[in-house]
């Protein structure tokens, strides 16, 4: 009997094993999504405030590499709508340079890949914490909607549109 | 008890640590506040509740007061608030500035949430209409 148990432990344990290492090794859409948005998080991010004007250019500069060319940005107010990879590497390396110890996270994601082939949506709340003018931490959070396709086998951002969250009352 | 943990964290309680100041002095940084998750099945949302606001999901909400209720117009005028055209009496405000905000209809299931600190500048202060599904609850301490 304990022959028995321990038979089923090892199994259950490489069964695990396996499906993690396989994973690992070729993870499916939504893990590569997944991952796609925290690279972007980490790059969008400012870091801590010693790092150098190079460095930050540096992690704005690969960023390109996780955008559609022609992605489209509406965050909403008061963040102006950006179209093109160029445009947000600028905004990027300006964020970087005027927002101190920028910490970006994108939680409660869900992702929803389409079934034909190359096309992926997802609904996130992107999380800011940085350092307020006043002093203390400054912290914005907003949902949105997130657009993916498959460039050369990866997948890429390219679209984003803010969720309205509360209704203004100017608005219908 | 960890399984209790779960099962009351994950159905009944939502556990929030407060994170800025819109909603000073009621909330400050770094409190945490406890939110009922069952309460909005059992009772409609009404004035005055100090509420958490789904934003995606519930791993990061804004919590704010509801002000006005479905139907009701509200708007501000020097920074006090108004309802159906008449102020109302808000003794949880300390700080005030001169917001004018003009007066508008909520919808049919929608609630106006604002924070409590009206000291600090309107654009960078989150408030609106909600609507109801948005509401995950009242803070219950």
């Amino acid at each position: 009997m304990r022959n028995t148990i321990r038979i089923i432990a090892v199994v259950a344990a490489l069964a695990g094993a396996a499906t993690y290492g396989w994973q690992w090794l070729f993870p499916d859409d939504e893990a590569q999504i997944h991952a796609l948005l925290e690279r972007i998080a980490g790059g969008v991010g400012a870091g801590d405030r010693d790092d150098g004007d190079m460095s930050r250019l540096a992690r704005a500069a690969a960023l390109r590499h996780d955008f559609d060319p022609d992605v489209t940005i509406d965050a909403g107010p008061p963040f102006e709508k950006l179209r093109g990879d160029d445009a947000i590497i600028g905004a990027a390396a300006t964020v970087h340079g005027s927002v101190r110890n920028l910490v970006v996270s994108f939680t409660d994601v869900t992702i929803h890949v389409d079934p034909a082939p190359g096309g992926a949506t997802a609904n996130l709340t992107a999380e800011a914490r940085f350092d307020a003018a006043g002093g203390g931490r400054g912290v914005e959070a907003r949902e949105l909607d997130v657009a993916f396709r498959r460039i050369d086998g990866s997948w890429v951002v390219s679209a984003v549109t803010f969720v309205q969250t509360l209704r203004r009352l100017d608005q219908p | 008890m960890v399984a209790l943990a779960v099962v009351v964290f994950r159905y009944v309680l939502l556990p929030v640590r407060g994170v800025g100041v819109s909603m000073e002095p009621t909330i400050t940084e770094g409190d945490l506040l406890f939110v009922s998750r069952l309460a909005y099945r059992f009772r409609d949302p009404k004035r005055g509740d100090v509420v958490a606001v789904r934003i995606a999901g519930q791993s990061v909400v804004l919590v704010k007061r509801i002000v006005a209720l479905p139907g009701e117009h509200v708007g501000f005028r020097a920074g006090i608030l108004h309802i159906n055209g008449a102020p109302l009496d808000e003794p949880y405000v300390r700080n005030r500035s001169d917001w004018d905000l003009t007066e508008g209809p909520l919808g049919d299931s929608e609630y106006f949430v604002v924070g409590d600190n009206r000291g600090m500048a309107m654009r960078l202060h989150d408030l609106g209409a909600a609507p109801r599904q948005r509401l995950i609850g009242p803070k219950l301490f």
